[in-house]
């Protein structure tokens, strides 16, 4: 499932594309609140390897803390499980795409949040798909394009 | 020590300059959060300095695999897979001239072996908050 438009986006869109068999760093750790911020740190460290604008890491950052907190609150109602957050840097974009085993992304009624996640990602990305993996993992994936050519047009 | 105690995170990075940066951000937030002494600190993030840039060169696939393992009382580290050899070659990689090596040195423990399927070989360093 995709929630950007298509026909916006045009032809550079990345959503979609098949991504390659190993990510550029792969993170894997239980999902508790203390190791968003560690997830946080290693997408920073990323940051400092890859040639990338202060601003789009700013939304990197916030983008995926989103998606890992969503991952903590929602996806193991009874216990802890496994977070996994891999990037996949290619063509000028910044894929990330966060994955864990629990209960799928559905709608609860008894939600703690505001609902505002899964929207505030989608507007700092230029591409967001919900779904699953070949291993039934729920997956977040985040397509960033790299440097500011948005803020100077 | 219950299961929430301790915090472990697998890294996988494609070798090259995202080796150092992510690794020892990662170290450095674990030990951190496990109530790390800075002095001990410091030390754990001089070991995966050391680590970040050789275990690229003795990797089995150009994916450098670490496991960082923090708990009450240290944290480890376990590189693997690591290719024949691969193991002793890191650690050799980390002696210094006139300082000797900078792993057995700094860390509690060294010890090699082999992974849990034996297909390749892996380096486990710990490096104690409290040294004895």
């Amino acid at each position: 499932m995709a929630l950007d438009d298509p026909e916006e986006r045009g032809p550079a869109r990345a959503a979609g594309q098949e991504l390659p068999d190993r990510p550029n760093l792969s993170l894997t750790l239980p999902a508790r609140a203390e190791n968003v911020a560690v997830v946080r740190h290693a997408i920073g460290g990323l940051g400092d390897a890859i040639d990338i604008s202060d601003q789009v890491l700013s939304d990197v950052k916030l983008a995926v803390t989103e998606a890992c907190t969503n991952a903590v609150v929602h996806a193991y109602p009874d216990g802890d499980g496994p977070l996994q957050v891999a990037a996949y840097v290619r063509e000028e974009r910044l894929t990330i795409v966060v994955r864990d085993e629990g209960r799928g992304i559905v709608p609860r009624t008894d939600s703690p949040g505001l609902g505002l996640g899964l929207p505030l990602i989608a507007t700092l990305a230029e591409a967001l798909e919900l779904g699953t993996d070949g291993e039934e993992r729920t997956e977040v994936r985040m397509t960033f394009r790299l440097g500011d050519e948005e803020l100077a047009a | 020590m219950n299961a929430t105690s301790t915090n472990e995170a697998r890294l996988e990075v494609l070798n090259g300059p995202l080796v150092g940066a992510v690794l020892s951000r990662v170290v450095g937030m674990l030990a951190a959060r496990a109530l790390c002494p800075i002095d001990r600190l410091d030390d754990a993030l001089l070991i995966t300095d050391a680590i970040a840039a050789h275990a690229g060169e003795y990797t089995v696939n150009g994916t450098v695999g670490i496991t960082v393992t923090a708990d009450e009382e240290a944290i480890s580290l376990v590189v693997s897979p690591l290719r024949a050899q691969g193991a002793d070659g890191l650690l050799r990689a980390s002696e210094l001239p006139g300082v000797g090596n900078v792993l057995e040195r700094v860390a509690d423990e060294v010890a090699t072996g082999r992974t849990d399927d034996g297909a390749a070989e892996l380096l486990r360093v710990r490096i104690a908050f409290h040294p004895a």
